[in-house]
């Protein structure tokens, strides 16, 4: 099908642009240590892991890949393209709870980087259930490169001993490169006010 | 609601089971998870091939049909939001009523809160696909597995590509990114959930139908074998012409077949 060939084109340009945007390969940025390296395996804070595979253990150091983290703030390029000379940028707070469209639904997101995979813990408001929503992540240099099914192409990276995730996403009137800004979570993970049921998803995995 | 009602409904909507779109809404509660829907639902036997026969043609029908769409958003004046993308599916899905009848022959089907636009979704709240009681029953495990996998690659899609759309999402909503730009993204991402969640559906159904030619779950030294259900008619023969009724127009018929054949003047 043509739209999953240009589709496929379009995330291979994205996923270039990312890496270019952060500099992949630079020594600008250094992990003070590889992901999955801290030693540490599963959920972490008070160790609650539960049912579902997940191993117990705790976070990383702070300001490490495998630290719990949340978007705090991001800065958005806005290039149109018909006129690639004008661009802005806004910056953005992000709110600690996103509303995810399709379901009309608020939800609440934990990220965190280990043995070369993304884990994410998401909880929807009023849901009896967190999920935890794992997928594979290419090592490159010291970042981390996500391709998902769902054509997202991101890199992850430590800037200073905060996770920065730089993305491009594109239609086909405007290009929007943003750089997305992590603050480290150190309050007790999973949040005393999450459920105890976990659901565990293999993500990019289609 | 009747059953008779139900049908014309499902047939007006154009709504059959495995082939919804996409759900912007989850599941009502009182929808079954996966394993409460498989143990209503019957093992597959031979007998059951036609009709996972049809729904395996009205999934692929269904693929062709978001392929279509997607690539309709992808052109100029082409659906630029989810709703749009919606009916667009719509206008070039007419699905299989033989599915709905399935569906509408459920004996809890008058007693209520099935709705019928609304078969399968993804349940937030308890995690996970969830059905409606009458599909389970009235559709065999095969096709109730399948099912449950197109709501799972859909859940997983559509979570994916809420993590892409985080910030864009939050730009969207205070109004740093033109709308056209923020629907434009959604309707692009619930045509490619479709399509994957569809194809993933597919798969499992071929594999169903694979089984089932190897082996007779009754008797599995045999295979089986069955008559396909026709395909959908979906154009209805104009009826011939009234002969004419005049004697003067009747020698006219018969010169005419006479010097061009039967098959011109019918």
């Amino acid at each position: 099908m043509s739209s999953a060939w240009s589709s496929r084109v379009l995330q291979v340009v994205c996923l270039c642009t990312a890496v270019a945007v952060a500099g992949c390969g630079s020594d600008k940025s250094k992990a003070s240590q590889a992901a999955g390296g801290d030693g540490n395996d599963g959920p972490p804070g008070s160790g609650n892991s539960d049912s579902g595979g997940s191993e117990p253990g705790g976070p990383g150091e702070p300001g490490e890949f495998g630290s719990i983290w949340r978007r705090e703030r991001a800065e958005l390029t806005l290039i149109d393209a018909m006129s690639p000379a004008a661009t802005r940028s806004i910056e953005l707070d992000i709110p600690n709870k996103v509303t995810h469209d399709e379901y009309e639904t608020d939800v609440e997101l934990f990220e965190q980087i280990k043995d070369d995979q993304l884990i994410v813990y998401a909880h929807y408001d009023d849901s009896e259930v967190y999920y935890r929503v794992v997928s594979p992540l290419q090592k490159a240099d010291d970042s981390y490169i996500l391709q998902s099914s769902a054509g997202l192409s991101g890199m992850y990276s430590i800037e200073e001993g905060v996770l920065k995730l730089s993305q491009t996403q594109a239609t086909e009137t405007q290009v929007v490169l943003s750089e997305t800004l992590y603050e480290n979570y150190t309050g007790d993970f999973p949040p005393a006010d999450w459920p105890t049921e976990v659901v565990e998803l293999d993500g990019a995995t289609l | 609601m009747k059953k008779q009602t139900a049908f014309r409904l499902l047939t007006l909507l154009s709504l059959t089971g495995l082939a919804l779109p996409a759900h912007a809404d989850t599941a009502p509660d009182d929808f079954l998870g996966p394993d409460d829907c498989r143990a209503l639902s019957p093992d597959c036997k031979c007998s059951d091939a036609p009709m996972l026969e049809l729904l395996l043609k009205d999934q692929s029908k269904a693929l062709d049909a978001w392929d279509a769409t997607a690539d309709a958003i992808a052109m100029p004046g082409g659906p630029a939001t989810m709703e749009a993308a919606v009916q667009d599916f719509h206008s070039r899905f007419p699905g299989d009523t033989r599915i709905a009848d399935q569906f509408a022959a459920c004996d809890t089907i008058d007693e209520g809160g099935h709705n019928l636009t609304k078969i399968a979704g993804v349940s937030i709240r308890k995690g996970g696909a969830a059905l409606d009681s009458c599909f389970c029953k009235q559709f065999c495990e095969d096709a109730v597995n399948a099912t449950i996998i197109h709501e799972d690659v859909h859940f997983k899609f559509a979570f994916e590509a809420m993590l892409e759309m985080i910030t864009s999402s939050v730009a969207c909503k205070l109004g740093e990114l033109e709308q056209s730009y923020c629907d434009t993204l959604l309707a692009r991402q619930l045509a490619r959930s479709e399509q994957y969640a569809h194809a993933a559906a597919i798969e499992s159904m071929q594999d169903s139908l694979d089984e089932l030619r190897a082996s007779d779950p009754d008797m599995p030294d045999m295979e089986c074998t069955w008559e396909p259900l026709p395909d959908m008619v979906t154009r209805v023969t104009p009826p011939a012409p009234p002969a004419p009724s005049g004697l003067w127009q009747r020698i006219e018929l018969l010169a005419d077949r006479f010097i061009h054949g039967a098959a011109r003047a019918g």
